[in-house]
C-alpha cells in the first residue's frame, strides 16, 4: 500500500522535527551550562585552541545525519512525484489573476475556482498559468508546484476523505494575491459523475421575465467578452465561465459566499469588493442590476 | 557614515514593517490596501537587505579591516567614498519612487513576469532596477577595496593565516560579492532592457522564460545570504573568545568552514525553486548539496559554544548579544535545513514559515551579530562607552519581541498561511498567533527606541573609554579610542593570531606562526 | 534486468584488466621504495581506473547512456589522477632534468597550460564522447547530431579515456605534485582547484539544461538495464558533473588549507597530504 504524499511528508517533517529539536536543546544547553558555570572568576583561563579529534568527530556525525535525511528526501521525492514519461494530464489548472480556471480532460467540463475531484483516486494534474507565476497549493492534500506561464507542470492530486479542502496561491502574484484562494471538493464517485452531468447540461433557459431581461443585459453589456455562458467554451477565458455559476458556492477566489447580497455589492462596484480586480466597473442603472443578480443566481 | 545611513534606513525600513504587522494584526482587515501593502512589503524587504544590514557590515568591514590588520587606511579611499555615495543613491532613487507614481509592487525578489510592464505599469520596478543596480555597484566597489587592502595593506608580519576571523572572514566575502553581484546586476539590466526597450528577455509569452530570472536572481540570493551571514559570524567569532578570555575553539575550522560555505553557496541556488517543478534529478542533488552546505555552519556554532568551555565568561551586553544570536541563529539554520529536504519544501516553502526562517537568519543571525559588534566596538570607534544598563533593556526586550513574533509565524505557515498576503481569512488560530505577532513587533519597536536613545546620551557624554577596555588580542585596540587620523604610528611585534595577547603575557605567549 | 543484476553479473566484470591493473600495482610495489599510505593511494587510484576499464560500467555506454560516460570521465580526469599521485612517492620525480624543468621559471605559465589541460579535458572529453555516442545511438546528445559513419566511430574508446587520464595527470600536477617543492602554494592551490570547479559547473550547467530544452529527447527512451529515460540520463549527467564533481574539490581545498592554517613559513614538510592528516591521528593515539 502506498502512502499519500501528505503522510510521507509529514513523516519526514516529525523526523527532522525531532533531530532538529535535540540540536536545539543541545545547544541550549550548553550554552546555558557554561555561562554558569563559567562565569569570570578573575583569573585567566587555559588558552587553549580547540580539539581537533572532537572536530573530526563532530563532521562526522554531522555528515552521518545528513546522509539519512538525503536518503529519505529522495525517496521521499520518488514516491512522490513520479510521472509518467508521456503525461496526459486528467484536470489541467490554469491559473489567472486572481482566479483558478479548471478543465476537465476526460468530460470537457470547464469550471473555475471550486474544483471536485471523486475521493480515492490519483488525479494527474497539469498546471500552467495564463499570465505571472501562480502556485497551487492544498495543503492538506500534498505538495505545491509554481504554474508557470509558457510551461506546464504535473503533479498527483489525491485524497483518502471527502470533504472541502481549502488551499490557496502560494507565489506572489500582484495586488489580490492574498484573494487567490482555492477550494477542492472531494466527494464520492457517484456524486462527483453527477455532478459532472449537471456541468455538462446546457445553459438553462426560463420563461421568466427578469430572468430574461438578466440575459439580455448580459449580453447587451459586453459581459460576454470575457465571460461566456455556453458550456465549456473556452474561447473567452478572460473571465470565468459563467454558464453554472450559481452552483458553485463561493466566488471571487473563495473570497464570499455566493449569495445575492454578496453578488449584488460585487456586480454594483467590483473595486471596493476586491479591489485591483480585472472586472470593470458597469456603473449599472438599479433595474438592470437586479435582474443581473436574479438572472446570475439562476444559473444553476 | 555607511552606519549612520543604515541606521537611518533601518527606521525606515522597521516603520514599513510596523505598517506590515498592523495590516495583518486582525483577519479581513482593510487598514491600507492591497496594492499599498505590497509596495510595503516590497520596500521592507529590499530596504532591510540592501540599504541596512549590507550597509551596516560593510562600514564595520570599512572602519575594521585597516586596524585589524595594522594599515592606516584603506587600499582605495576614493573608491571607498564612491562605493557609499553609490549605495546612497540607489536607496534615495528607491524612495524617489514612492513620489513617482508608486514604489516597486513586485517584491524584493521581483519576479517576472509579474514585475514587467504588463503587469506592473508603475514606475516603481525601474526604480528599484536602477536603485539596485546603483547599490550592487556600490557594494562591488566596497569589495573591491576590502580584497585589496587585505592582500596589500597588511602589516609586513602578519601572513594571511594569521588573519583575525573578522577581517578572514570579510576577506572571503569580498569575493563572494565580486561574484555574485555581477550576476543580479545582469539580470538587472536585462529586465531594465525589457521594461525600457521592450526586450523580452523574462516574457513567455513572447519567447523569453520566466524561470530565467529566478535563476539569475537566486544564483545572487543565495549567496547573498551567506554575504550577509559570514560578516556577522566575524563580528560573533571576534566577540566571544574575547569575553570569554579564551582564543577561538578551533580556528582552523571556523575559517577554512568560511571558506566551503563560500565555495558551496554558489552550488545550492536551486533550494529556492523546488517548487517551480524541475525534475527530481536535479532538485535531487541540490537537496544533496544544501544540506551539505548545513555541516560547515553547524562546525561554527559548535566551535563559538566550545570557545566558552572552560573559559572565563563576562557578560557584557555585547557577549549577551553574541549568545542570543547562538541561539536564534541555530533556529535559523535548522529551519533552513528543513528546506532542504525536498518534500518539506514543497508543503512550506513560500509559507509564513519562510518568513519566520529568513527573519531567524537576517535579525536573529545578522542583526544580532551586528548589535554586539555595535556594543564592542563603539568605545574604539567613538571613545565612549554605550551604557550597559540601556542595552540591556534593548536585549531584552529586542530579544522577547523578537522571538514572540516570529516563533509563532513557523506555526502560521504550517497552518497554510501563504506569505506576501496582505490579508487573510478568519480560519481557526491564525486570528491569534497574528495578533500575538504583531504585539511582538511593538517590543521590538520600544527596543530600537531605547537602542536610538542610548547612541543618542552616549554621544553626548565626555570620552572616556580606555585603549583597550575588553582587554582584546586584535590590533585594532593597541590604538587610542578614537584612533587617530593615521591608524597607527608604530605596531607592535605580530607573531601569532593574538599580538596583543602576546605583548601582555609574555610568559605565556601563542605559538608563533612566522 | 534490473541494474544490480546488470552489475553483479560475472561476465560483464573483466579479468583482463583486472589482471593488468594488479600486475601494475605488484611493480609499484616491488620497484618503488614506499610507505603503506602510498601504497593504499595507489591501490585506490588502480581500482578506480579498473572501475573504468573492466567493470560493467565500461560496457554501459554500448547503451549510449550518458551518465555513465560522465562518472568515467569524471573518474578518470579528476580522481584517478589525484589518487595516483598521492601514491608515488617523491624520489620518482628525482630526476635533475624535471627539476630543472620546474625551476625554469616558466612554472607559471606551465600551471596555466595544466589548467587549460584539465579543462579541456572536461570539455572536450564530454563532447568528443557526446559526438561518438550520438553516431552509434543516431540521437542528438548535448544538442550535437554526428552522422553515423564519421571517422570519430573509428577511435577506440580506451585511447579516448587513456589520453584524458593523461590529461587529468598533467592537470592536477601542480596541486599534488608528489615533490612538494615543485607544488603552487595553499592559497593559489585553492584558486586553482576552485576555478577550475567553476568551469566544470558551467559544463554541467549546460548538459543539465539542454536536456530540457531538447525536444527529441522528451520522447525517446533508450533500451538500458536501468530504464532511464534519455531527459533523466541527461540531467543526471549533468548534475553529476557540476555538484559531486565540485564537492570532491572543494572538500580538497578544504584540506589543503588545513594544513595550511597551521603552515609557520618556509616550513614544508615534504610528505603528501594524507600522511599529515595520519600523522595526526597518530599523535592523539
Amino acid at each position: 500500500m502506498q502512502f499519500p504524499d501528505i503522510e510521507i511528508t509529514e513523516r519526514l517533517f516529525l523526523y527532522f522535527g525531532i533531530v532538529a529539536f535535540i540540536i536545539f536543546v543541545l545547544v541550549v544547553f550548553f550554552i546555558n551550562r557554561f555561562t554558569v558555570k563559567y562565569r569570570d572568576k578573575g583569573e585567566i583561563p587555559v588558552q587553549s585552541g580547540g580539539n581537533e579529534k572532537f572536530e573530526v568527530g563532530m563532521i562526522i556525525i554531522a555528515v552521518c545525519i545528513t546522509t539519512f535525511f538525503l536518503v529519505m528526501t529522495l525517496m521521499g521525492m520518488k514516491s512522490i512525484q513520479t510521472i509518467p514519461d508521456n503525461p496526459k494530464a486528467d484536470l489541467n489548472i490554469i491559473g489567472h489573476q486572481w482566479w483558478w480556471e479548471a478543465r476537465y480532460t476526460e468530460s470537457g467540463v470547464l469550471t473555475a475556482n471550486e474544483i471536485h475531484i471523486p475521493v480515492g483516486e490519483k488525479i494527474l494534474l497539469g498546471l500552467t498559468s495564463a499570465d505571472v507565476i501562480h502556485s497551487w497549493w492544498i495543503p492538506d492534500l500534498g505538495r505545491k508546484l509554481d504554474m508557470i506561464p509558457g510551461m506546464k507542470s504535473y503533479m498527483w492530486l489525491y485524497s483518502e476523505k471527502e470533504g472541502e479542502f481549502l488551499g490557496a496561491c502560494s507565489e506572489f502574484c500582484g495586488a489580490q494575491h492574498a484573494r487567490m484562494r482555492i477550494r477542492v471538493i472531494v466527494q464520492s464517485r457517484e456524486d462527483f459523475e453527477a455532478w459532472e452531468q449537471g456541468q455538462l447540461k446546457e445553459a438553462k433557459f426560463s420563461s421568466d421575465a427578469l430572468f430574461n431581461r438578466g440575459k439580455q443585459v448580459f449580453e447587451e453589456r459586453t459581459c460576454t467578452n470575457c465571460h461566456s455562458i455556453t458550456v465549456n467554451q473556452d474561447s473567452a477565458d478572460i473571465g470565468p465561465n459563467l454558464t453554472h455559476f450559481a452552483s458553485r458556492k463561493h466566488f471571487l477566489s473563495d473570497m464570499k459566499e455566493n449569495n445575492k447580497e454578496n453578488l449584488r455589492a460585487w456586480l454594483k462596484d467590483p473595486q471596493q469588493v476586491k479591489s485591483g480586480a480585472k472586472m470593470p466597473n458597469f456603473i449599472f442603472p438599479e433595474e438592470e442590476l437586479e435582474a443581473l443578480v436574479h438572472y446570475l443566481s439562476n444559473l444553476k | 557614515m555607511y552606519l549612520w545611513l543604515a541606521l537611518f534606513f533601518f527606521i525606515i525600513g522597521g516603520l514599513e514593517a510596523m505598517v506590515l504587522r498592523a495590516q495583518l494584526a486582525l483577519p479581513n482587515n482593510e487598514l491600507i490596501s492591497p496594492e499599498t501593502y505590497n509596495q510595503l512589503f516590497t520596500m521592507h524587504g529590499t530596504t532591510m537587505i540592501f540599504l541596512v544590514l549590507m550597509p551596516a557590515l560593510i562600514g564595520l568591514g570599512t572602519y575594521l579591516i585597516p586596524l585589524m590588520i595594522g594599515a592606516n587606511e584603506m587600499a582605495f579611499p576614493r573608491l571607498n567614498a564612491f562605493s557609499l555615495w553609490m549605495t546612497f543613491m540607489g536607496g534615495t532613487l528607491l524612495y524617489f519612487s514612492f513620489f513617482a507614481g508608486g514604489g516597486p509592487d513586485a517584491g524584493w525578489f521581483n519576479y517576472a513576469p509579474l514585475s514587467e510592464n504588463n503587469y506592473s505599469s508603475s514606475h516603481g520596478v525601474d526604480y528599484y532596477l536602477i536603485g539596485l543596480i546603483l547599490t550592487g555597484i556600490g557594494s562591488i566597489g566596497a569589495a573591491l577595496n576590502f580584497v585589496t587592502t587585505v592582500l596589500t595593506l597588511r602589516a609586513p608580519d602578519m601572513k594571511l593565516n594569521m588573519l583575525p576571523l573578522f577581517v578572514w572572514m570579510m576577506f572571503i566575502n569580498g569575493f563572494l560579492i565580486l561574484a555574485a553581484f555581477p550576476l543580479l546586476n545582469a539580470g538587472l539590466f536585462m529586465m531594465l532592457i525589457d521594461r525600457q526597450f521592450d526586450a523580452h528577455f523574462f516574457i513567455p509569452s513572447s519567447g523569453g522564460s520566466a524561470i530565467l530570472w529566478q535563476h539569475f536572481f537566486w544564483a545572487f540570493g543565495h549567496p547573498e545570504v551567506y554575504i550577509l551571514a559570514l560578516p556577522a559570524f566575524g563580528i560573533i567569532s571576534e566577540v566571544i573568545p574575547v569575553f570569554s578570555r579564551k582564543p577561538i575553539f578551533g580556528y582552523k575550522f571556523v575559517a577554512s568552514s568560511t571558506v566551503a560555505i563560500a565555495l558551496l553557496a554558489f552550488g545550492v541556488w536551486v533550494h529556492h525553486m523546488f517548487a517551480v517543478g524541475m525534475s527530481n534529478t536535479v532538485n535531487g542533488f541540490f537537496a544533496a548539496s544544501s544540506m551539505l552546505i548545513g555541516i560547515p555552519t553547524g562546525i561554527k556554532v559548535i566551535n563559538w559554544i566550545g570557545t566558552m568551555y572552560k573559559g572565563s565568561i563576562r557578560m557584557t551586553v555585547s557577549m549577551m548579544f553574541a549568545l542570543a544570536f547562538l541561539i536564534d541563529f541555530t533556529i535559523g539554520g535548522l529551519s533552513g535545513a528543513s528546506f532542504a529536504i525536498v518534500p518539506i519544501d514543497w508543503q512550506l516553502t513560500d509559507t509564513y514559515y519562510v518568513v519566520a526562517h529568513i527573519h531567524y537568519v537576517f535579525l536573529g543571525g545578522t542583526a544580532f551579530g551586528i548589535f554586539a559588534g555595535i556594543f564592542y566596538w563603539f568605545p574604539k570607534i567613538t571613545g565612549r562607552h554605550l551604557s550597559e544598563k540601556l542595552g540591556k533593556w534593548h536585549l531584552w526586550l529586542f530579544v522577547f519581541g523578537f522571538n514572540m513574533t516570529f516563533l509563532l509565524q513557523h506555526m502560521l505557515g504550517i497552518l497554510g498561511m501563504p506569505r506576501r498576503i496582505y490579508t487573510y481569512p478568519d480560519l481557526p488560530y491564525w486570528k491569534i498567533l497574528n495578533l500575538i505577532s504583531s504585539i511582538g513587533a511593538i517590543f521590538m519597536f520600544v527596543a530600537i527606541g531605547i537602542f536610538l536613545y542610548n547612541i543618542f546620551i552616549t554621544l553626548k557624554k565626555p570620552r572616556s573609554a580606555e585603549d583597550n577596555p575588553w582587554e582584546a588580542w586584535t590590533l585594532e585596540w593597541s590604538t587610542p579610542s578614537p584612533p587617530n587620523l593615521k591608524n597607527f604610528e608604530q605596531l607592535p611585534p605580530i607573531h601569532s593570531r593574538r599580538p596583543l595577547w602576546d605583548l601582555n603575557n609574555p610568559d605565556n605567549p601563542d605559538k608563533r606562526l612566522n | 534486468m534490473s541494474g544490480m543484476e546488470y552489475f553483479l553479473r560475472f561476465e560483464n566484470w573483466s579479468a583482463g584488466w583486472l589482471l593488468f591493473f594488479v600486475f601494475l600495482w605488484i611493480s609499484h610495489v616491488v620497484v618503488l621504495k614506499s610507505s603503506r599510505v602510498h601504497k593504499v593511494c595507489f591501490a585506490s587510484g588502480l581500482f578506480i581506473l579498473y572501475l573504468v576499464f573492466g567493470s560493467p560500467l565500461a560496457l554501459l555506454s554500448e547503451y549510449g547512456l550518458h551518465s555513465t560516460a560522465m562518472v568515467k570521465q569524471m573518474l578518470i580526469v579528476m580522481v584517478a589522477p589525484i589518487l595516483i599521485l598521492n601514491g608515488v612517492p617523491k624520489n620518482i620525480f628525482a630526476g635533475s632534468m624535471r627539476n630543472d624543468f620546474w625551476n625554469s621559471g616558466n612554472s607559471k605559465k606551465l600551471v596555466m597550460v595544466a589548467w587549460f589541460l584539465g579543462a579541456l579535458a572536461m570539455w572536450g572529453g564530454h563532447f568528443f564522447g557526446a559526438i561518438v555516442m550520438s553516431a552509434k545511438t543516431g540521437l542528438a546528445i548535448c544538442g550535437i547530431s554526428a552522422p553515423i559513419e564519421g571517422w570519430f566511430s573509428a577511435v577506440p574508446e580506451n585511447l579516448i579515456l587513456a589520453v584524458l587520464l593523461l590529461m587529468g595527470v598533467l592537470f592536477a600536477l601542480p596541486v599534488f605534485n608528489p615533490n612538494r617543492s615543485h607544488r603552487i602554494g595553499a592559497l593559489q592551490s585553492v584558486a586553482y582547484l576552485f576555478t577550475s570547479c567553476v568551469s566544470c559547473s558551467i559544463l554541467g550547467l549546460y548538459v543539465t539544461f539542454s536536456a530540457v530544452s531538447n525536444a527529441t529527447l522528451n520522447t525517446t527512451t533508450l533500451r538500458n538495464p536501468f530504464s532511464l529515460s534519455s531527459i533523466a540520463d541527461q540531467e543526471l549527467a549533468g548534475m553529476l558533473m557540476w555538484v559531486p564533481g565540485c564537492f570532491l574539490y572543494v572538500f580538497l581545498c578544504m584540506a589543503i588549507l588545513m594544513r595550511w592554517y597551521d603552515e609557520k613559513e618556509g616550513q614544508l614538510k615534504p610528505q603528501p597530504l594524507i600522511m599529515k592528516t595520519k600523522k595526526i591521528e597518530q599523535i592523539h593515539t
